[in-house]
């Protein structure tokens, strides 16, 4: 038999039966939803001063019955009626009993959803604050670095070992294939238009050169911010959550020399190195192409490249690398340290500090050509 | 109130606000841990006692008031004071927070690496010492990932003895112990307060832990939001306000049997 509410007026009582199987499974396969029923019976209020509740027809039951009699019984205690439950059998008075004995909290706590106007204020209202933040945490950074360079700030060389040896070592294979593989697409697609012209000699100089002043920075940046500045925000983040950067605080040691520092002097160490390596790769894909492909002979690829080749170009190149190790480190720490104490948060600030760490090397980039293009180097 | 605390007073709080944001969790709180006491700071749950803690030991700053070391004003120290002091307080933290990518013996020695000239070799054994302390030798060379929680829990304590602190904060030392080892923590806990003169402030609700150990205590009030007693529980037991004794009796024979 499928669960139904009869509902009655006697005087003005209000007499809710009900019968049938209330099981669950009974429940979801009814032809008519037991929300349905207590609608019907919630309109049937109006103008009863008390509500009685039979269930002696009731073949078998689960929370399904007493869920739909707490939602009437909660609407009739609101309009100040009188609930008389005494006639339910088994166990059901008293659970009825015990939910309906504490009232539900008035002063709501959950907030309904904010519109589109109250994010876009919300949102806006919250830059001086984030402001406010990135500035001190560059502060202290920059701080934590000067005690460091006048040698009051002890950072472990342990913790310095660790980074150069994560974001450094471990991070060669990934380097080595990514930017030989860009180097062979440059080659690629640079000889496509100087064919036309008779003049793929100059693949060379082309593949040599733009790897070295900045595809090889950009490159190793965008690998590095994905490996590195992810696990950076992942580590302290997860370490937040796990109140281990209180217990560094709760020991007088600070959390930015000790956790901040040797990650941002890592990478501005790293960053550079790795991406001399990173030219040289690239530098190996072009000549394959070039060699194997073009049919330019070794000697003359090597000539060329070097012909056009000039140090300065490295030094673009290195200053490059340097501001992205900063921006990497900076990224994916300061999310890190600011991370909630949740899972997601932990996930939200990884995303974060890639995110802002890839777009911080697009910016850094096009500043740097720009003010090179007006020095004119 | 602002007038400074005797010389006998370890951590002094005077009309201190806690607060998260915009919203008051306590307000008013004032009262002297004296040195040597134990003092505990009880009230149901979600009435502000953890939050309180992160006050005093000098976590976040509170929302108004004074918190004194000895006769030190800590918020208005400047930071290299702060630090001292912080160096002078040990803080077990409720789940232990041990530094997850160091053993046992690192976590306990990275204090003192930070802050001592003493070899790798004397640091070691410190470290050896301080875990032997808590019933923890043998696992100087474990992972925190690799041992239990209440094991978590007493490494926790070893590294808050690290610095050898005159005052050392437990949060929730007992939750989540079996009660033989919580009451063994408790009588650890006393140890060590007669061994080495150590203030201990606790935070907790475990009826058993506050009469077996406390000899000075503050009650807070979810409701009211401030302070509703404060004193020996044994006493408060006995002349103190209605919800206070309701705290203090109604749990009895529920947690860990023990007869206060």
């Amino acid at each position: 038999m499928p669960p139904a509410f009869d509902i009655q007026k006697q005087q003005n009582a209000l007499i809710v039966r009900a019968s049938g199987s209330w099981s669950r499974q009974a429940v979801s396969a009814a032809p008519s939803a037991p929300e349905s029923m207590t609608t019907t019976a919630l309109s049937a209020l109006n103008g009863a001063t008390a509500v009685r509740f039979f269930a002696a027809d009731v073949t078998e039951w689960d929370s399904s019955l007493l869920a739909a009699f707490y939602a009437i019984a909660q609407e009739a205690r609101a309009r100040g009626l009188v609930v008389d439950a005494s006639a339910l059998p088994g166990g059901m008075a008293p659970m009825l009993d015990m939910a309906l004995a504490v009232p539900p909290r008035d002063n709501g706590v959950r907030k309904r959803e904010p519109g589109f106007l109250e994010t876009v204020g919300e949102k806006t209202l919250a830059w001086p604050g984030i402001t406010r933040n990135v500035v001190e945490f560059l502060g202290e950074v920059t701080l934590s670095v000067a005690r460091f360079f006048s040698g009051k700030a002890s950072c472990s060389s342990r913790d310095l070992w660790n980074v150069f040896r994560e974001c450094g070592v471990d991070a060669l294979p990934i380097v080595t294939l990514t930017s030989l593989l860009l180097g062979l697409i440059l080659a690629f697609v640079s000889s496509m238009q100087l064919k036309l012209f008779g003049a793929e000699i100059y693949v060379a100089s082309l593949v040599g050169v733009s790897m070295v002043r900045v595809m090889g920075p950009v490159l190793t940046g965008i690998v590095l911010s994905g490996r590195t500045g992810a696990s950076f925000a992942a580590v302290i983040g997860s370490m937040q959550v796990n109140e281990e950067v209180d217990a560094l605080t709760g020991f007088g040691i600070s959390p930015t020399d000790f956790l901040v520092l040797p990650r941002v002097l890592g990478l501005a160490v790293m960053t550079p190195l790795l991406t001399l390596y990173a030219d040289v790769a690239g530098i190996a894909g072009g000549f394959l192409v070039g060699v194997l492909m073009l049919d330019i002979s070794p000697a003359a690829y090597v000539n060329n490249s070097l012909q056009f080749m000039t140090l300065s170009y490295v030094w673009i190149g290195l200053l490059h690398a340097l501001v992205f190790g900063f921006i990497i480190a900076l990224c994916g720490c300061y999310q890190g340290m600011r991370c909630g104490r949740n899972a997601s948060a932990v996930g939200r600030a990884t995303t974060a500090a890639v995110v802002n760490s890839i777009v911080g090397i697009i910016v850094a980039t096009s500043v740097i050509t720009i003010i090179l293009t007006v020095l004119d180097l | 109130m602002n007038r400074v605390p005797d010389k006998d007073a370890a951590v002094t709080a005077s009309d201190v606000t806690v607060a998260y944001g915009p919203r008051v969790v306590q307000q008013g709180l004032s009262f002297t841990v004296r040195k040597g006491d134990i003092f505990i700071i009880m009230g149901g749950s979600g009435c502000g006692k953890s939050s309180l803690l992160r006050v005093l030991m000098g976590l976040t700053p509170p929302a108004k008031g004074s918190v004194y070391y000895g006769q030190t004003d800590f918020w208005g120290a400047p930071s290299a004071e702060r630090e001292a002091i912080m160096r002078r307080t040990g803080v077990m933290f409720q789940s232990g927070a041990l530094w997850t990518s160091r053993t046992l013996a690192e976590n306990v020695a990275l204090p003192l690496e930070y802050y001592t000239d003493l070899s790798p070799r004397d640091i070691r054994e410190l470290a050896s010492f301080k875990l032997s302390l808590v019933g923890l030798a043998g696992f100087e060379d474990f992972y925190p990932s690799e041992i239990s929680g209440g094991m978590k829990k007493r490494a926790g304590l070893a590294r808050a003895l690290a610095l050898d602190p005159d005052v050392v904060y437990f949060d929730e030392p007992s939750a989540g112990l079996d009660p033989v080892s919580a009451a063994r923590l408790d009588e650890l806990i006393l140890q060590l307060r007669d061994t080495l003169g150590m203030t201990v402030v606790v935070v907790t609700h475990e009826l058993a832990s506050i009469f077996a150990i406390a000899n000075n205590s503050v009650f807070l009030d979810a409701k009211t939001k401030t302070m509703t007693a404060s004193g020996d529980p044994h006493e408060l037991l006995r002349h103190g306000p209605d919800e206070v004794v309701e705290f203090l009796t109604r749990g009895k024979g529920r947690d860990r049997g023990g007869n206060p």
